[in-house]
């Protein structure tokens, strides 16, 4: 008999399995392929290994355009590859060594809930008075015709060479961070968007900075495109779009189709459980218990914000009510970045929201074209964006564009989370010369002190 | 000891050449004077030998690649010599190795500065697959040497192949598929041969250079038919293209410029007068020259072109055969043409087209009767030659050619 049983080895698994594992629980973990899940395995990590040493690129690039270097020499994309498939293992295998230090036991195949309190794997039956799923996601397919002649994600991941010519269906996350590594390799690339905003959930003004770099790197991108059929001529992808009623041909290499992930419910019979669900993800309390007890999900079989930090928090969450220390989720403070080339990041809310919520704010930039670390860096591209509330002179969003975003939000997340004041901000020193300056100057500026801009 | 076998320069106006197939294979024995591969230069095929005796132990290119003059191509030596041989050619200088010298048959190399914005770097491809360019940035289409030879034969590209398999390394038997499911296709991608680049280049650089204008004039053949049919008769083939030559032979020695060539800093008169017999071969067009025509009888003109159109035939001229004409004649007789241009062969003044003998009707004495006749269209290098002075000249080949017994 076990404590907890948790269907996927993924970031909501593992780090379930761990939590458990650590407060002396038994826990078995179900993995049907890696441990790590997608973001180890076919999303977060390899495509940041790529997004890394496309970023190099980039940056010999611009000092050969300066001529600080002359003759840059060669790289190879194959020996890229592999360095990301050595990282990823190296990572998968760590997941497995921590598992095995808290003593979890990982078994690896596919396993079926039969029952709110029975796992069936491999021919062998597991009982426990708590379960949790933790499937995952996985990519969806749009109902185009010749969708079959395209690949998703983790085929995209596999190759081992770059395609000339890529189109990219999607403007997500994942199809502008895919577009950005292989545009930074050497292939022609078209992203085209159904609707006609990128990123309608984040802040508009940075939205659009981010979307005239990848115009600038050389990434052409269509919104309100409509992919309506891909047909395969001599080996190459035809993709015929349409937008504003004229119909379009682009010719690809190779078709990523990105347009968007849904649950992964393998495994998990929801009509025969008597599982609820929404818009195909599994209905959640906010102690992240489904609608039947005992059973708990988290992560991205939950839909939500479908990161793997939500993952992390949410089956923290769900393990901590098993313990009996339970506390409601509260994932409103939710840091979420974009890496392209330089990245975007983002927490707590954006003006738009601030004011549909009829909200009194006050808005404060600090461009990184004024930042004396950013342009030692040769990297003036980026704005840091800081909205505080009028009233409490609290932080409400932070939102960033520029060289290592993603590094520079979780200072804004603790000002958000903490509740600080912005004059309380202004009292913390932070270094100089640092990045970190911009975003504290640009909450300065939302209160009329910033120091280096008018 | 070890010797290194280099691609000889062989007197081409090229100093690129394909590899055919090799005659000898890694292992062999080999003698000197022995043929190890044969190449094909712009205009012939040529065999390669071996000067040294040993064993053929390595080759360093395959059927099908581009070899420069001066390339180490093979290794001859005794067996035990192996060791010290590199896999393959050592550069000069050696670089620094790093900690992962494990170098993967799939390493793609592409420059981290594309050398036009946006675009990614030139594959590595053999002149014939430029066409179409691969499916993915850095990638060497690799094939097998049957494969290779089996998509010359087929006239398809490896890079077609390529991109329709997704495969880089292509045997001979994605070739033949290809092949089968190919019919009915949108896109024919044909390699480019040595002897169409060539004849390619020196066409445009002809028409490009060259200020040319055309003149006409009809000849009446009875007399030539005559003297064919004679020869024929008492055991001498000749050709209408040794008379011709013969005629214009004649002609050229009152207006000397006819064989000549232009210059910026002279116009060159030629002492001898070589005559370029234009022959078509399937793949193409050559030249071979039968040399001081004005010196010599036409029997032994007769026989001489006959030789050298046999050569042409089978690829088997020498350089010096097709080098060192004054005068081009192209006879597209054997066709129905009743007349056509030709364009100048470099550095010569003047080409002479010949259509096909018509019978036509023609006023003679007043009388209506019925004549072979055939219309010579000659390009002249307007640089030198005027209008009158090419219209003398024709005006005598055409004596020439309707009394044949004027030239003695």
């Amino acid at each position: 008999m076990y404590d907890l049983l948790i269907l996927g080895g993924g970031p909501a698994g593992y780090s379930a399995a761990i939590a458990a594992g650590r407060a002396g629980k038994r826990v078995a973990v179900f993995e049907g392929e890696t441990v790590g899940g997608t973001c180890l395995n076919v999303g977060c990590i390899p495509t940041k290994y790529l997004l890394d040493k496309g970023s190099l690129l980039g940056r010999i690039r611009q000092l050969s355009g300066s001529g600080i270097l002359r003759d840059p020499g060669q790289f190879s994309y194959s020996r890229i590859a592999k360095g990301k498939d050595a990282v990823v293992k190296k990572l998968t295998d760590g997941v497995a060594t921590l598992l095995k230090n808290h003593r979890v036991e990982l078994i690896n195949g596919e396993a079926e809930l039969s029952a709110p309190d029975t796992v069936r794997c491999c021919g062998k039956e597991y009982t426990s008075k708590n379960v949790l799923l933790a499937t995952g996601s996985e990519p969806s397919q749009p109902p185009i015709p010749g969708i079959e002649a395209t690949v998703n994600s983790t085929q995209l991941l596999a190759l081992h060479a770059v395609p000339r010519r890529l189109v990219v269906i999607g403007a997500g996350v994942i199809g502008v961070e895919l577009a950005s590594a292989m545009k930074a390799f050497g292939s022609e690339v078209v992203v085209l968007e159904m609707m006609p905003e990128l990123f309608p959930g984040e802040e508009r003004e940075i939205v659009n900075l981010v979307a005239r770099q990848i115009t600038k790197s050389g990434i052409t991108i269509h919104t309100n495109a409509r992919v309506n059929r891909i047909e395969v001529c001599d080996g190459a992808k035809k993709v015929m779009w349409q937008k504003d009623g004229k119909e379009m041909i682009t010719m690809a290499d190779v078709v990523l189709a990105a347009s968007g992930r849904k649950a992964r419910l393998t495994g998990i019979d929801v009509k025969k459980l008597g599982l609820e669900t929404n818009n195909g993800a599994i209905t959640v309390n906010a102690r992240m218990m489904t609608s039947i007890p005992g059973v708990y999900a988290a992560g991205d079989v939950v839909g939500g914000w479908q990161l793997a930090h939500s993952a992390y928090y949410e089956a923290e969450c769900a393990v901590a009510d098993m313990l009996g220390h339970g506390y409601d989720a509260d994932e409103r403070v939710m840091p979420r970045c974009i890496y392209t080339i330089p990245s975007f990041a983002a927490v707590g809310m954006t003006s738009q929201k601030a004011a549909a919520g009829g909200l009194q704010f006050r808005t404060g930039r600090f461009p990184f074209a004024a930042s004396g670390m950013a342009l030692a860096e040769d990297s003036p591209e980026g704005m840091a964006l800081v909205i505080s509330d009028e009233k409490t002179d609290t932080v409400l969003g932070a939102h960033l564009f520029g060289h290592a975003a993603h590094e520079l939000i979780s200072t804004a997340t603790i000002a958000i989370s903490s509740g600080i004041r912005v004059q309380q901000w202004e009292k913390i020193i932070t270094p100089h010369p640092s990045l970190s300056e911009a975003l504290q100057e640009a909450a300065l500026a939302s209160i009329g002190i910033a120091r280096h801009i008018i | 000891m070890l010797n290194k076998i280099t691609m000889p320069s062989a007197g081409q106006n090229t100093d690129k050449f394909t590899i055919i197939r090799w005659v000898k294979s890694v292992g062999d024995p080999v003698t000197r004077g022995d043929v190890l591969l044969e190449v094909e230069t712009d205009k012939a095929t040529l065999p390669v030998e071996s000067f040294a005796k040993g064993t053929l132990l390595q080759v360093f290119f395959n059927d099908g690649d581009t070899v420069t003059a001066g390339d180490v191509i093979a290794l001859v030596g005794e067996k035990g010599d192996a060791e010290e041989a590199p896999s393959t050619p050592v550069p000069a200088e050696t670089y620094v190795a790093t900690q992962d010298t494990e170098s993967d048959a799939g390493d793609d190399y592409v420059p981290i500065q594309p050398s036009a914005p946006g675009s990614a770097a030139t594959p590595h491809a053999s002149a014939s697959v430029k066409n179409a360019p691969p499916a993915f940035v850095g990638e060497k289409i690799q094939a097998s040497p049957a494969a290779k030879k089996s998509a010359r034969d087929r006239s398809i590209s490896l890079a077609q192949i390529a991109a329709a398999t997704g495969k880089t390394r292509i045997k001979a038997a994605d070739v033949a598929a290809f092949e089968n499911h190919n019919g009915g296709q949108v896109c024919d991608i044909l390699p480019i041969s040595s002897m169409r680049k060539t004849i390619a280049t020196r066409m445009l650089a002809s028409t490009t250079s060259i200020p040319s204008y055309t003149v006409e004039v009809e000849v009446d053949m009875t007399a030539l038919q005559e003297l064919r049919e004679h020869s024929r008769q008492t055991g001498t083939r000749m050709a209408y293209h040794d008379l011709f030559a013969k005629c214009v032979a004649t002609a050229i020695a009152d207006h000397p410029l006819i064989n000549a060539s232009y210059t910026d800093d002279g116009i060159i008169l030629h002492q001898k007068i070589n005559v370029g017999i234009a022959v078509a071969l399937e793949e193409g067009l050559i030249v071979p020259v039968v040399k001081d025509v004005a010196a010599k009888r036409l029997g032994a003109i007769a026989a001489e072109s006959a030789a050298l159109v046999e050569k042409a035939r089978s690829g088997k001229l020498a350089p010096n055969e097709m080098q060192e004409g004054t005068i081009t004649i192209s006879n597209l007789g054997s066709f129905p043409v009743s007349r056509f241009t030709a364009i100048i062969n470099p550095p010569e003044t003047c080409i002479l087209a010949i259509g096909g003998i018509m019978n036509r009707p023609t006023i003679q004495n007043g009388n209506l009767v019925e004549r072979p006749i055939v219309t010579i269209t000659a390009t002249f290098d307007h640089r030198l030659i005027d209008g009158a002075y090419g219209a003398a000249f024709l005006a005598d080949l055409k004596g020439y050619i309707e009394a044949p017994a004027s030239m003695l």
